[in-house]
């Protein structure tokens, strides 16, 4: 893959650092990036179920894609409320709208730890969640580690999570995004590529595949995703599905998947 | 049991070159598969459903007419049959205005067609009674002569190469028991041949071995006639009626669970009730661990954790589950979520894909992971994948036992040997997580758990034990 990596123009909107950070960053230091647009009226909980982690060293990086919802300002009210539970907190804005990926690249970008917690802004994890997948990756070869998902909201159920299997992967993504990625699997497969429809975090994974890099799978229930009709709605329509099948077999021609 | 979906045919048709294409939801895709099923049948000839297709014909030898006079019999006294369900579920037969056993008898049985509404089912099933009566354990009257004769004929175990796994590991400790009896048994698979087949032939799971691939060229009704199946399925799955008019026609049926064995000895089949035992391995709680990357993410206190030399509450896993997909699993986990998540547990649910929950061909690790995980859950979870309440025997129940974890189950049917509040916990599915906490985070559930563990342990010794199931199945092997 040609995929590099960039930076886009953002602006800081609130910094936080802790003032006695000794100079040698704890082994254990995870980084949450909280990717954001138009969902302010979720992130508070969101933000609270990561400031609940039973995970100690945690940084938390908000990149907030150009909202129009004023999200950003829930974002910086909660983090001058709770930003003491962290090394250190910080609220990114890009100047424009880049979508997904590129608000996922900014946050890996920020980040000071070697293990990159991904989580969209309408989500929730349990108080175990950091911990227990931090326990998986860290002195491994892995490049993600990932649990099984409750889903919520509307649709109550599980996940589809299961074993990192390229056999699996390559008949459809069941890994969601929402996991622990180790910083070197994201650089060295040049991070998120702009998708045009999405599917960035199965194209993540398919990367991770052709550069032999593997997940590892944490069969417990730790991670929230929220499913909303709405959202489900947007996703399923089947032009878009039948563009999204084409255009991931054209970049990984080792996919199995069936057009809708 | 854990459900399997038939693999991928081999065969390249036209028919199966478009199922392949489609894109079918998982339910078009089974009646598709259905249909393949039956053409496969149809040019196999001699099939235990061709005797309905030459029922009008004049020509049916003796053997086939008294094989389809039996099967008439005992489904005539099927006592799961219900004809105002029949009626319900099948509107061409309402509208046929045909008489709906009659129906069954001629059409539906070979149609593989529901008999009953699942709660029909449940409420037959459990009006079976559970006592211990004598021909559920009979003496076993083996001597060295009947052991002489058995000896003198070959035994084939016969299970489907690419069926559920557990299928596997079932024919496996079947074998071990004959083996015990130094009797000449083999294990074998649908690719050998049928016409060569041992004078006595056992065939594991008979809901999967004759439904797919080369299982399907074994339907020879004579071959059936003189065949034992070992049923490992429940009634009210989309398992339970396929595989009936072979489990009618056979010389006996092997049933591990009390309930299916009432139902198949009231049709007049011979029925033996035999569950199966456990490796050696087993017993010796084995700290080597199996080669599945499930394990590389657990906690390191799962893999460090040594079973023999440490204590029931030392266990690094909460609570262990892993079953396929099912909607009264999945609400039951989405609704309790958070309790979950707030303790170390191993929840392996199956999602069935397109692709079989096949066994692997040598080495499966898999029923090996759910060994040694149970050696390192405080609790096994059963919880019941549909609406009939099908005690998980095996898999979980015997295996969580064996392994010393304490299992804890959504209601079921009564058994023989386990009760709940002895040998198990049981609550209604909503109650399940208050049930846990009190076993996992009080001194008295603690206490309790204990003494349940150990009831156990000591249940499956007695009646149950290997020994005497092993000369049981000798004496049925040989007497029927």
């Amino acid at each position: 893959m040609s995929d590099s990596i960039a930076s886009v123009p953002i602006e800081t909107l609130f910094a936080f650092e802790e003032s006695h950070q000794s100079a040698r960053r704890p082994s254990d230091l995870v980084s949450v990036i909280v990717s954001l647009f138009n969902y302010g009226r979720f992130l508070e909980e969101c933000l609270a179920s990561v400031a609940a982690q039973t995970h100690p060293n945690l940084e938390l990086i908000i990149v907030d894609d150009c909202s129009t919802d004023g999200s950003e300002k829930v974002a910086a009210a909660w983090l001058v409320q709770h930003k003491g539970r962290f090394s250190r907190a910080v609220l990114l804005r890009h100047v424009q709208n880049q979508g997904l990926s590129q608000a996922r690249n900014t946050g890996f970008l920020s980040a000071n730890a070697d293990f990159v917690f991904v989580l969209d802004a309408d989500n929730v994890i349990y108080p175990r969640a950091i911990a227990r997948l931090f326990e998986a990756l860290a002195g491994t070869d892995f490049g993600v580690a990932y649990s099984q998902l409750e889903t919520f909201d509307e649709v109550p159920g599980l996940g589809y999570a299961d074993i990192w299997d390229p056999a699996h992967l390559a008949r459809g993504n069941y890994i969601d995004a929402m996991a622990l990625v180790a910083k070197w699997a994201w650089q060295r497969v040049g991070g998120y590529t702009q998708m045009k429809f999405g599917w960035e975090d199965y194209d993540l994974w398919c990367k991770f595949v052709e550069h032999g890099i593997t997940g590892v799978f944490v069969p417990e229930i730790l991670c929230r995703y929220r499913i909303r009709s709405t959202s489900m709605l947007r996703q399923v329509t089947t032009p878009r599905v039948a563009q999204l099948v084409e255009d991931m077999t054209a970049r990984h021609p080792w996919l199995a998947l069936k057009p809708p | 049991m854990l459900q399997t979906q038939p693999p991928p045919e081999e065969n390249t048709s036209f028919l199966r070159r478009i199922y392949r294409a489609l894109p079918l939801s998982e339910r078009q895709r089974r009646v598709i598969r259905r249909a393949l099923h039956f053409a496969s049948i149809g040019a196999n000839g001699t099939t235990v459903w061709s005797l309905f297709g030459r029922l009008g014909a004049a020509k049916m030898d003796e053997a086939e007419s008294q094989a389809l006079a039996t099967l008439k019999q005992r489904l005539a006294a099927f006592p799961l049959f219900d004809a105002e369900d029949y009626a319900a579920l099948h509107a061409d037969v309402r509208a046929s205005g045909m008489d709906p056993k009659t129906h069954f008898l001629t059409h539906g049985v070979f149609e593989q067609r529901a008999f009953a509404k699942p709660e029909t089912i449940t409420a037959r099933l459990a009006a079976f009674s559970a006592d211990l009566d004598a021909a559920l354990f009979p003496e076993p009257t083996l001597t060295e002569a009947k052991l002489a004769r058995l000896r003198s004929q070959e035994i084939g175990v016969f299970v489907h190469s690419r069926g559920n796994f557990f299928m596997r590991e079932i024919a496996e400790l079947l074998l071990a028991d004959l083996r015990a009896l130094s009797l000449p048994a083999t294990l074998r698979d649908e690719r050998s041949n049928p016409a060569a087949s041992p004078p006595i032939s056992i065939f594991v799971a008979p809901h999967e071995f004759f439904a797919w691939e080369k299982g399907t060229g074994w339907t020879n009704r004579k071959l059936i006639a003189r065949s034992f199946l070992y049923s490992t399925e429940q009634f009210g799955t989309s398992w339970g009626a396929p595989a009936l008019p072979y489990l009618l026609t056979c010389r006996g049926i092997l049933e591990s669970n009390l309930q299916n064995w009432h139902v198949f000895r009231t049709t007049g089949v011979p029925s033996l009730f035999y569950f199966p035992g456990f490796a050696q391995e087993d017993m010796d709680l084995p700290e080597k661990p199996p080669n599945h990357p499930l394990l590389a993410g657990l906690p390191k206190a799962v893999r460090e954790f040594s079973a023999p030399a440490s204590e029931w509450k030392d266990r690094p896993l909460d609570i262990l589950f892993i079953g396929a997909e099912s909607p009264l699993r999945e609400a039951f986990f989405a609704k309790h979520a958070a309790f979950f998540a707030a303790r170390p547990h191993c929840l392996y649910y199956v999602r069935l894909g397109e692709e079989p929950f096949a066994a692997e061909d040598d080495g499966d690790p898999r029923p090996a992971l759910n060994r040694y995980l149970s050696q390192r859950a405080k609790i096994v979870l059963n919880l019941h994948q549909n609406r009939v309440p099908y005690f998980e025997w095996h898999r979980i129940v015997i295996q969580g036992m064996w392994n010393g974890a304490v299992v804890v189950s959504d209601k079921c049917l009564p058994h023989p040997i386990f009760r709940p509040g002895e040998h198990y916990f049981e609550e209604s599915a909503e109650s399940i997580p208050e049930l846990m906490r009190w076993i996992l985070d009080t001194p008295e559930g603690q206490r309790e758990a204990l003494r349940v563990r150990a009831n156990a342990l000591a249940a499956l010794h007695g009646p149950a034990s290997r020994p005497a199931m092993a000369a049981r199945l000798a004496d049925f092997l040989i007497g029927s």
